[in-house]
C-alpha cells in the first residue's frame, strides 16, 4: 500500500510537470505577448522600448527557456503576478479558491444523500413507476445545459418572482452567513441538478447488483425489515465504489462551476479563470488551470486509496 | 436460441438477421422511437433555414433597429431579437451549426478514439500503460477550463493568415477539433477493453500463428468484433458533444457571432433577461430538447444491441 502510494504520487508529480508544460505552451499561444498586453495603449512608446522591454521580462526568449525560467521560479515560490489585478497571483487565487470550496462542498453535501436515496428508490423495483421518473430525472439532468438552467432560474426566481438574488455572492465582504448562504441557493441548486444525475445512475446500478447479492438474500431471510436490509446491508455496500465516481466526476462538478460562477459573478475559481483567459492574464490563467489540475488528480489518488481501504477484496499494486 | 442459428448462418444472411432483430428491439422502445423521429424532423426543420429565407425574403442575418424585440408574428413566427433580427430563421441556422458539429466531432473522437484504443490494447504491455496513463489524466482533467484554453488559442501563432483564421469554415473546425481532442478517451477506453478481450480469443491467435499480421487482425477480427460497444459509446457521445459546443459558444469561445448558434444565442440573452427573458428560453429549450432525444436514441441503441444489459441496469 505504501509502495503504491509512493509510486502513484511520483506519477502525479511527472504529470504535474507535464501538464504544466503543455498548459505553458498553450497559454502562450493566446493573442499578443504579455509585454504588449500590458503596455497595451501607451502613446508614448516606441517598437524600441518595446523591444526593451521584451528583452528585460525575457519574453523575446524561445519558448522552452521561458518554460525553464517560470518552472525555477515556480519551485522557488514566485508564481508572477496577475496583469489584470496587478497582485501575485495566489493572493488573487487565495479567496478565489475558498469561494469555489464552498459552492463544491455545498454542492456535494446535498447531491451525495440525494444521489443515494433516488438511486435506493429506483433500484427497489426495476422498471417500475418510481423507477421511470427518476431515471427520466437523471436522463434530463445529463442532457441540460448548465448555463441555461442557470438562466431560467434567474428569469423566474430573480426577475419574475424577485425572492432570490441573481448573484452568487453579496455586494459586502462581511455579509452575515445567512445573507451568503441566500446568494448560493441558486448556484447550488444548479451545480447540484447537474451533478446529481449520473451519480443517481451510479447508485442505481450498483444497488440492483447488490440487491441481488447472496448475502442481501441472507439477511431477507433472517427476517430483517426491509429498511435494515436496503439501509444497513445493502446501500453500504454499494457506496464502496461511488468514491471514484466522485473523483472522476470532480472534473466535471469543476466545470460546471466556471459556468455557473460566471453567470452569477462569484469569484470563484472558475470565473478568475475565465476572466484570466478572457483578458489575456497569462500568469493568472497558467496557475488558475494548474492548481484546478492538481486537484483534480489528487483527487482521483485520494479515491483509489479510500477504495482500497474501503474494500478489503481490493489489493493495489 | 436463434441468435446462436443467425451465428451459424452464412455471413451475410446473419449479419442481416441480426440487425433486423435490434431494429425490431429498437422500434418497440417508444422512447427511443419518439425521440428519433422527433430528431429526424428537428434535422429537416433545420436544413429548411436556407429554403425559407429564399421564399420568405427575410434574412437571418440582416439587422435593423426599427423593428427589435418585435413580438410573434405572421411575418416572425418567434418575433425578433435585440438586432431586429428574426428569431425561428436564427434558431433553425444555428441548429444546422450544433448538429453538423455534433455529428462531425463524434465522428473524429472515433477515429482517434479507435486508433488509440486499440493500438494500446492490441500492442498492450509498457505501450498500452503509457497510452493508458495519458487517458486517465486527460479524463481527469477539468474539461470545460481547458476547452476554453484551446478555444482561445491564436491561430495567426501557429502559421494560419488572420484571414483564414477569421474564415467561418476554420472557425467551424476550430471547434469540432478541439473538442475531439479532449472527448475521445471514452471511446478509446472502450476499443481497448474490448480488443483486449478480442485479441486472447483462440482464432485469432491462430490466424496469427498462420502468419497473419497485425492490422489484418485488427481490421479482419477485432473491429468487426468490437463494433457493437462503439457504435453505442458513439451515439451517446454526440448529446456530450452538443453540449459543450454550446457551453462554448455561449462563453464566447467557441462559434462566434454573426453565425448563429443555440450556444451563442444565449450569451447576448442574459444581458436581456429584464426586457426579453423568451428570447433566453427558445434555443435552451432546443438544445435541452435535442440532446435529451439523443441521449434516449442512444439509450435506445444500447438496449437493443445487448438485450442482456435490459436485465441488470436499463439505463445505466
Amino acid at each position: 500500500m505504501l509502495r503504491y502510494t509512493i509510486s502513484r504520487l511520483l506519477q502525479a508529480v511527472l504529470v504535474i510537470l507535464v501538464m504544466s508544460l503543455l498548459l505553458f505552451m498553450l497559454i502562450g499561444l493566446m493573442p499578443g505577448d504579455p509585454v504588449e498586453n500590458m503596455l497595451e495603449g501607451n502613446p508614448a512608446l516606441t517598437p524600441e522600448t518595446m523591444a526593451q522591454m521584451r528583452a528585460l521580462y525575457g519574453v523575446d526568449q524561445p519558448l522552452y527557456t521561458r518554460y525553464g525560467h517560470w518552472l525555477t521560479s515556480a519551485l522557488h515560490g514566485d508564481l508572477g503576478y496577475s496583469s489584470v489585478y496587478f497582485r501575485p497571483v495566489l493572493d488573487v487565487l487565495g479567496p478565489a479558491i475558498v469561494q469555489t470550496a464552498k459552492l463544491l462542498v455545498l454542492t456535494e453535501l446535498i447531491s451525495i444523500p440525494l444521489a443515494m436515496l433516488l438511486g435506493a428508490l429506483a433500484a427497489r423495483k426495476p422498471g417500475g413507476w418510481t423507477d421511470s421518473i427518476i431515471s427520466l430525472l437523471a436522463f434530463a439532468s445529463i442532457s441540460l445545459p448548465g448555463f441555461w438552467t442557470s438562466l431560467i432560474l434567474i428569469i423566474v426566481f430573480s426577475v419574475k418572482l424577485g425572492w432570490l438574488p441573481a448573484s452568487g455572492t453579496p455586494l459586502l465582504s462581511d455579509a452575515s452567513m445567512s445573507e451568503q448562504l441566500v446568494h448560493m441557493i441558486l448556484p447550488v441548486t444548479v451545480l447540484t441538478f447537474f451533478h446529481v444525475g449520473p451519480l443517481v445512475r451510479y447508485v442505481r446500478a450498483s444497488m440492483i447488483e447488490t440487491l441481488n447479492s447472496d448475502f442481501v438474500r441472507t439477511a431477507r431471510a433472517k427476517g430483517l425489515s426491509e429498511v435494515t436490509v436496503v439501509m444497513r446491508h445493502a446501500l453500504r455496500n454499494a457506496l464502496i465504489p461511488m468514491v471514484t465516481v466522485l473523483a472522476l466526476g470532480f472534473g466535471s462538478l469543476f466545470s460546471g462551476a466556471l459556468v455557473v460562477e460566471t453567470i452569477f459573478g462569484m469569484l470563484g475559481m472558475g470565473k478568475i479563470i475565465y476572466d484570466a483567459i478572457s483578458n489575456i492574464d497569462f500568469n493568472l490563467a497558467l496557475v488558475g488551470l494548474l492548481l484546478a489540475t492538481i486537484v483534480t488528480l489528487l483527487s482521483s489518488l485520494l479515491a483509489d486509496l479510500a477504495y482500497a481501504w474501503l474494500d478489503p477484496r481490493i489489493t493495489l499494486k | 436460441m436463434s441468435t446462436v442459428t443467425a451465428d451459424k448462418a452464412p455471413a451475410e444472411a446473419g449479419r442481416n438477421s441480426v440487425w433486423s432483430k435490434r431494429w425490431e428491439r429498437f422500434r418497440h422502445n417508444k422512447l427511443a422511437m419518439i425521440s428519433l423521429v422527433f430528431l429526424a424532423l428537428m434535422a429537416i426543420a433545420c436544413a429548411m433555414a436556407g429554403p425559407i429565407e429564399h421564399f420568405t425574403g427575410i434574412d437571418a442575418n440582416a439587422t435593423n433597429l426599427l423593428r427589435r424585440f418585435r413580438p410573434p408574428s405572421a411575418q416572425h413566427w418567434l418575433g425578433t431579437d435585440d438586432l431586429g433580427r428574426d428569431v425561428l430563421l436564427r434558431l433553425l441556422h444555428g441548429g444546422q451549426v450544433s448538429i453538423a458539429v455534433g455529428l462531425l466531432a463524434t465522428v473524429i473522437t472515433a477515429v482517434i478514439g479507435i486508433a488509440i484504443g486499440v493500438t494500446a490494447g492490441y500492442i498492450g504491455g509498457q505501450f498500452d500503460n503509457i497510452l493508458m496513463r495519458m487517458t486517465d489524466c486527460i479524463i481527469a482533467l477539468p474539461l470545460i477550463p481547458v476547452l476554453i484554453v484551446l478555444g482561445a488559442v491564436d491561430l495567426t501563432k501557429i502559421g494560419l493568415s488572420p484571414e483564414a483564421a477569421s474564415s467561418p469554415a476554420v472557425v467551424f473546425l476550430r471547434i469540432v477539433i478541439i473538442i475531439a481532442l479532449v472527448d475521445w478517451t471514452t471511446i478509446a477506453r472502450i476499443a481497448r477493453a474490448g480488443t483486449i478481450t478480442v485479441r486472447d480469443v483462440d482464432y485469432v491467435r491462430a490466424a496469427t500463428v498462420s502468419g497473419a499480421k497485425g492490422p489484418y487482425n485488427v481490421f479482419v477480427h477485432v473491429l468487426p468484433n468490437i463494433a457493437t460497444p462503439l457504435i453505442v459509446a458513439m451515439t451517446l457521445s454526440v448529446g456530450r458533444i452538443i453540449l459543450f459546443e454550446s457551453t462554448l459558444s455561449f462563453l464566447g469561445f467557441g462559434i462566434v457571432p454573426p453565425t448563429p448558434t443555440w450556444g451563442n444565442m444565449l450569451t447576448n440573452a442574459q444581458q436581456l433577461i429584464i426586457s426579453a427573458p423568451l428570447l433566453a428560453v427558445y434555443p435552451g429549450l432546443l438544445i435541452f430538447t435535442t440532446v435529451m432525444a439523443v441521449n434516449f436514441v442512444g439509450d435506445g441503441v444500447r438496449s437493443a444491441f445487448d438485450p442482456r444489459s435490459e436485465a441488470g441496469s436499463r439505463s445505466h
